[in-house]
This record gives structure tokens, C-alpha cells and sequence, in this order.
């Protein structure tokens, strides 16, 4: 299942409990008892709050240790400039770094850990990768004076393509480039 | 509070409720022209997407800051006596914004969308006098919504020690002065205000230093004080929503809603933690230092307790088989909690690192906002207008039309929200006035789900308003 498929069907299950104590709360108010004390839900507001608490600790120990930032010694085996302007993406290895260099399609080897170097010439962009398949796979900020260091392995070979998912200006779902993997 | 002095409060607040709620059919309009657009329709109105996106988005964020906020200030009438001319010049202020920012995007074509994120404004295809209409727009909101709660925040310490009214001497163990839950968080929403617009007026100074001046700014630091400024602002006007269903749901449910020690502790925590939270909008700035992600998404985490423990939990002991008055106002503000907390699960999900690097700037951001805005705070103002105009006339809500104008409402709106999950999590990117490409082709189809839905909305909009406005005219003729 693809993560976002399972983030989805989380958020349905978790939001099917809600509904039904909502429910459940309205429903009891059709057969009132006005003397009922509040303070008597104290204990279940205890356990909740632990039950949640405990959640809370468990899915963030989970989730912290495996961030997209760069990190650690291990280098990557290609490197990849990536600037972006309104509204295109200018990709080049870093040693084509002359003026008109680039393009809006590069091709980049399959599973090899690849680097791309983002930033941007005027606005804010995003750099987003879809899959040949249309799923979104991993993105990053483009930045007017910072570059954010994205690493991707492509383990399938086809034409993924990239979006910029920062609103930039009137043109910005026009602003598209391709990466080849080979 | 005296006579005269109530008549007028009350007044100006029948003003407020009736500006709000004819902005909100306006902006909502522009949310049924943009999924339009998606749809492939109006392509000769194409070029207007931008523009109405920036208004829709900033007039809402606006427009439930001042509705939420108008109403907290009628209810405070009960425990404090906040100034008139701070709530005239709040007023005007906020006028004068608001034509300011329509001839910005209406008429000047700008469109940077609600946060203007830097530098964009000086990028874009409108005038200059757009750009400068717009900033000098959001600077008179900025001082009026500052006045604003300065005023209330001087009411409150006239009446209550600040300690007291942030509820420390309940969380020291003891019980008396009393203070309601709805002053201890309407004080922290103040102070939370005061940080936010303090972000606003950095944000906008050194936008005006680099107009003037030709000075770049900071790229990061800009997008840090500009979602420090927007995600507070938005969060708060929700707590402030909150804080009226703390006072009124006891009216409906027949039972007390007081302060304690856990109710005091979860508000000064939320005062703490929803500063720290909006470092959730930039996890995918890999730039920004680590701690401030893994800060961003602790604190993100942490603060829906709170919320759902004590304010959720609470409000639904407080129901539980109670001698409950169901009538459209009681139903919203109910049902409104239920958008809260779910559009709050959609938004803890999001605020995942993890989860983001998937979901970030798709159409999920604009589902889980809108669960927690539309079948959420706009369902508790909404509610509590409807309960406002008639107390003042002294009548009794319509129970079928009431109970026709809701299920319209909720099926038009969690329509319009399911179809934005669902294309979240299709990988659907947001701010696409158009789905062009095959491989996000599904957007189009996901935009004219939606726009059925929204239309429902903006038909459950207009039977309210209908409603709403014989019994306004009346309260404001009995005023």
C-alpha cells in the first residue's frame, strides 16, 4: 500500500471513533439523567489521557529516527544542481555551472543515492517528485539563498517527473521538469 | 455593565454579525468560483484563480478572527468591560482592510496568496500599487486587531489579577477567586495575539525596509516570522471559538462548566506550545536548523492533548445525558467540536515529518484546514450568531428548518473536505488553478466532486443567511 494510502485509512479509522463517541454522547442526551456528575468521566479522562500520552511517545520514538534531512558520513554517488525560477527547473551536474547550462529533463542512474543540491534564482518553489506512476515520492524547498540538500534513491527505471509544489506566481502548475532513470 | 453601555455592545456586535456573515457568503463564492476553475470551467475568468485564492484565503482567515473574536468580546460582557471605541476602531480598521485588500486582489490582480510569502509580492505579474495596497491593507487589520486586544487584555487585568485570570492560582491548589474557563482562555488567546501581530508588523517592516530601500531580506527568517504570524493567527481564533463553547454548551447542556487546576494547566500549556508548533510549515526547509523540526513535531503532537482531553473530553461529559436543548445553535457548536478535533487528527497526521514529505503543499493541507474551519470554527460562530440574534429578540429557534439547514450544511461540507482528503492522498497538488498533466489529471475529477459539494454549502450559506437577517433586523430595531 502506497504510505499516503495508509496515512488515509488512519486517519478514517481514527476519525470513525470520533464520530462514534460523538454519536454515542448525543444519543444518551434522548434518555436524560440531569443528576449524572461530570466528575464521575474523571476516571476515563484519566486512562484516555494516558492511553494518548503513550501513543504520542511510541509514535514519535518511531517516526523521529527516520527523517529525509542529510545526515550522517555517507556520500552520495551522484550529485545534482537544481535551480529553481519562475516557472522552470534548471538541473545540471555541478560542473556545468556556465550560464544557459541545464535542462528541464536529466537523466540519473537507478539505485544509486543521489543528491540534488536546491535553490532558487528569485521566489520560493518546491521540488517535488512524482513517480511515472503519478505518486508523490519525496520533495523540498527551493530557496532564494539557501540550498537544501535533498537525497533520493530511484529504485524503478521511467520518467519520473518534478513539480513545483510552492505557489510561485500565476504560472506555477505549469512549472514541470523530467528526471530519466536509467 | 450599564444599561446604555450593554445597548451599544450589543449593538456593535449585531454589526459584526451581520459584516461577517455577508463576507462570508462573498468568500465563499470565491472557494465555489476556484474548484469551478479546476473543474475546467470559466476558462475565460482563469486568470481571476490567483487573485480570488489570495482573498478567499486571507478574508477567511480574517473574517473568523474578527467573527470569533466580536462575539468573545460581547460574552466577556458578562465578567469585564471592555472599551467601546477599541471595538469602534477595530471596526473601521478592519472596513478599510478589508476594501483595501479587495481592490488589491479584485481590481489589482495581486495574487500572492494569503501569507504573501516573501519575496513573492515583488515578483509577480500585478501593479506595484496592488502589492502596496495590500501590505498597508494587512498593516491597518494589524493595528486595529492590536488595539483590540490590548483593550480586552485591560479589561481583564482590571477586573482580575493576570495570574488569576490565566488560572495559576488554580494550578497552585487553590479554588477561589473564581474565574471562568472562558477568561482563562481568552487570556491566553490575547497573549498569544500579541506575539502573533508583534511576527505580523516584523514581517511587514521588512517588506516596506526592502521596498523603500532596495535591502534583501532573509528568505528563511522571512518564512519563519510569516508562519509564526499566519499559524497562530489561525489557531487562536479556533481557541477563541473554544472558549465559547466553554461558556455557552453549559447553557444548553443545563450543567456548570467551571475552572480547575487541569483546565487552567492544558490552557497555560497551549499558551506554550502552539508557539512552538507552526515550525511544522517549514520541515520541508531542510535549511532550518534539526532542533526545530524535531521541535515542531513534538510540539505538534503535545498540543492536541489539550484539545482533546480536556476541551473535547469535556465538552462531551458535559453533554453526556444531559437535559439537552437541541436546536440549530446547540447542534453547531457541538458539531463543530466534531470538525475540530477530526480536521485536528488530519493536521497531527500532517505534522509528521515523516508524513509531510508526502502530504506537504497537496491537497491534504487544505482538507484537514478546512475540517477544522468550515464543519468546525464556522459552525461554532455560526451557531453562537444564531443563539445571539435570538436572545436579543427573545425568540425560539424553527426546529425543522434549523434541522434542514444543518444537514445541508454537513453534507456540503464534509463533501468538500472528503474530496480534498481524497486527493491529498492521491498526491493532488494544491494551488493548481488547473490539472493539466496526465499523471495529476485525477485533480479535475476530485474539483468537480468538490464543487457539487460546495455548492450545497453555499446553498445551506444563503438558507441561513435568510433566516438570520429577519431576526438581525428585528434585534437591531430592538437595540
Amino acid at each position: 500500500m502506497q504510505p499516503q494510502k495508509f496515512y488515509l485509512v488512519i486517519f478514517l479509522v481514527i476519525s470513525a471513533v470520533i464520530i462514534a463517541a460523538f454519536w454515542f454522547v448525543y444519543a444518551s442526551t434522548k434518555n436524560p439523567k440531569p443528576d449524572w456528575q461530570v466528575k464521575s468521566a474523571y476516571k476515563l479522562r484519566g486512562k484516555f489521557f494516558y492511553a494518548l500520552a503513550g501513543m504520542i511517545i511510541v509514535i514519535t520514538l518511531f517516526t523521529l529516527s527516520a527523517l529525509p534531512y542529510v545526515s550522517g558520513t555517507l556520500l552520495p554517488d551522484v550529485v545534482v544542481s537544481v535551480e529553481a525560477q519562475q516557472f522552470s527547473f534548471i538541473i545540471r551536474s555541478p560542473q556545468e555551472d556556465g550560464a544557459g547550462v541545464g535542462a528541464t529533463r536529466f537523466e540519473l542512474p537507478v539505485n544509486k543515492l543521489v543528491e540534488f543540491r536546491v535553490t532558487s534564482k528569485d521566489v520560493n518553489h518546491g521540488f517535488g517528485i512524482y513517480t511515472p506512476q503519478g505518486e508523490l515520492v519525496s520533495q523540498v524547498q527551493a530557496m532564494p539563498g539557501y540550498v537544501n540538500r535533498l537525497r533520493v534513491k530511484f529504485d524503478q527505471p521511467g520518467i519520473y517527473n518534478i513539480l513545483c509544489l510552492e505557489y510561485c506566481g500565476v504560472a506555477h502548475p505549469a512549472m514541470k521538469a523530467e528526471i530519466e532513470i536509467k | 455593565m450599564a444599561n446604555g453601555e450593554n445597548k451599544s455592545m450589543t449593538k456593535i456586535t449585531l454589526i459584526w454579525v451581520m459584516v461577517s456573515t455577508l463576507v462570508f457568503i462573498v468568500l465563499v463564492s470565491l472557494g465555489v468560483f476556484m474548484r469551478s476553475v479546476q473543474s475546467n470551467m470559466f476558462e475565460q475568468a482563469r486568470t481571476y484563480f490567483y487573485p480570488a485564492m489570495t482573498l478567499h484565503g486571507i478574508g477567511m482567515a480574517g473574517l473568523w478572527y474578527v467573527a470569533s473574536m466580536s462575539i468573545t468580546i460581547y460574552i466577556s460582557t458578562r465578567f469585564v468591560r471592555p472599551g467601546k471605541s477599541a471595538q469602534i476602531f477595530a471596526l473601521v480598521c478592519t472596513l478599510i482592510g478589508v476594501v483595501l485588500l479587495i481592490l488589491a486582489t479584485l481590481v489589482g490582480k495581486f495574487a500572492a496568496g494569503w501569507y504573501f510569502l516573501y519575496p513573492l509580492p515583488f515578483f509577480g505579474t500585478w501593479p506595484g500599487w496592488a502589492t502596496q495596497f495590500f501590505l498597508v491593507g494587512i498593516t491597518i487589520l494589524g493595528v486595529g486587531w492590536l488595539i483590540w486586544n490590548l483593550d480586552y487584555l485591560r479589561a481583564i487585568s482590571r477586573q482580575y489579577k493576570l495570574g488569576n485570570a490565566l488560572g495559576w492560582h488554580y494550578i497552585k491548589g487553590g479554588s477561589g477567586p473564581e474565574v471562568p474557563p472562558f477568561i482563562t482562555i481568552t487570556t491566553v488567546s490575547s497573549i498569544v495575539c500579541l506575539a502573533c501581530l508583534v511576527s505580523g508588523v516584523a514581517v511587514l517592516l521588512f517588506f516596506f525596509i526592502e521596498m523603500f530601500t532596495g535591502k534583501q531580506n532573509d528568505a528563511l527568517l522571512m518564512k519563519n516570522l510569516t508562519f509564526f504570524f499566519g499559524h497562530v493567527l489561525v489557531n487562536l481564533s479556533m481557541y477563541l471559538g473554544v472558549a465559547v463553547v466553554y461558556e455557552i454548551l453549559p447553557e444548553f447542556a443545563r450543567r456548570p462548566w467551571k475552572n480547575n487546576k487541569l483546565i487552567s494547566l492544558a490552557w497555560n500549556f497551549v499558551l506554550i506550545v502552539v508557539l512552538v508548533a507552526y515550525f511544522h510549515h517549514l520541515y520541508m526547509d531542510f535549511a532550518q536548523p534539526l532542533w526545530m523540526q524535531y521541535a515542531g513535531q513534538i510540539a505538534s503532537y503535545v498540543s492536541s492533548i489539550p484539545a482533546a482531553v480536556m476541551s473535547i473530553f469535556g465538552a462531551l461529559a458535559l453533554t453526556y445525558r444531559a437535559q439537552m436543548k437541541w436546536n440549530l445553535s446547540s447542534s453547531f457548536l457541538f458539531l463543530g467540536l466534531l470538525g475540530w478535533a477530526i480536521g485536528g487528527v488530519g493536521a497531527v497526521i500532517d505534522s509528521t515529518i515523516t508524513v509531510n514529505e508526502r502530504f506537504h503543499n497537496t491537497l491534504w493541507v487544505p482538507a484537514h484546514f478546512h475540517t477544522y474551519t468550515l464543519v468546525g470554527l464556522v459552525l461554532i460562530v455560526l451557531g453562537y450568531f444564531y443563539h445571539f440574534v435570538h436572545d436579543i429578540n427573545g425568540r425560539e429557534q424553527k426546529p425543522a428548518l434549523s434541522l434542514f439547514i444543518s444537514a445541508l450544511y454537513l453534507i456540503g461540507g464534509y463533501g468538500v473536505v472528503a474530496a480534498f482528503y481524497a486527493a491529498g492522498a492521491d498526491s493532488v497538488p494544491r494551488r493548481f488553478s488547473t490539472y493539466d498533466y496526465d499523471f495529476i489529471r485525477a485533480g479535475t475529477s476530485y474539483a468537480k466532486t468538490g464543487l457539487v459539494f460546495s455548492l450545497l454549502v453555499f446553498a445551506a450559506v444563503l438558507l441561513y443567511f435568510s433566516e438570520l437577517i429577519r431576526n438581525w433586523l428585528q434585534a437591531f430595531k430592538n437595540t
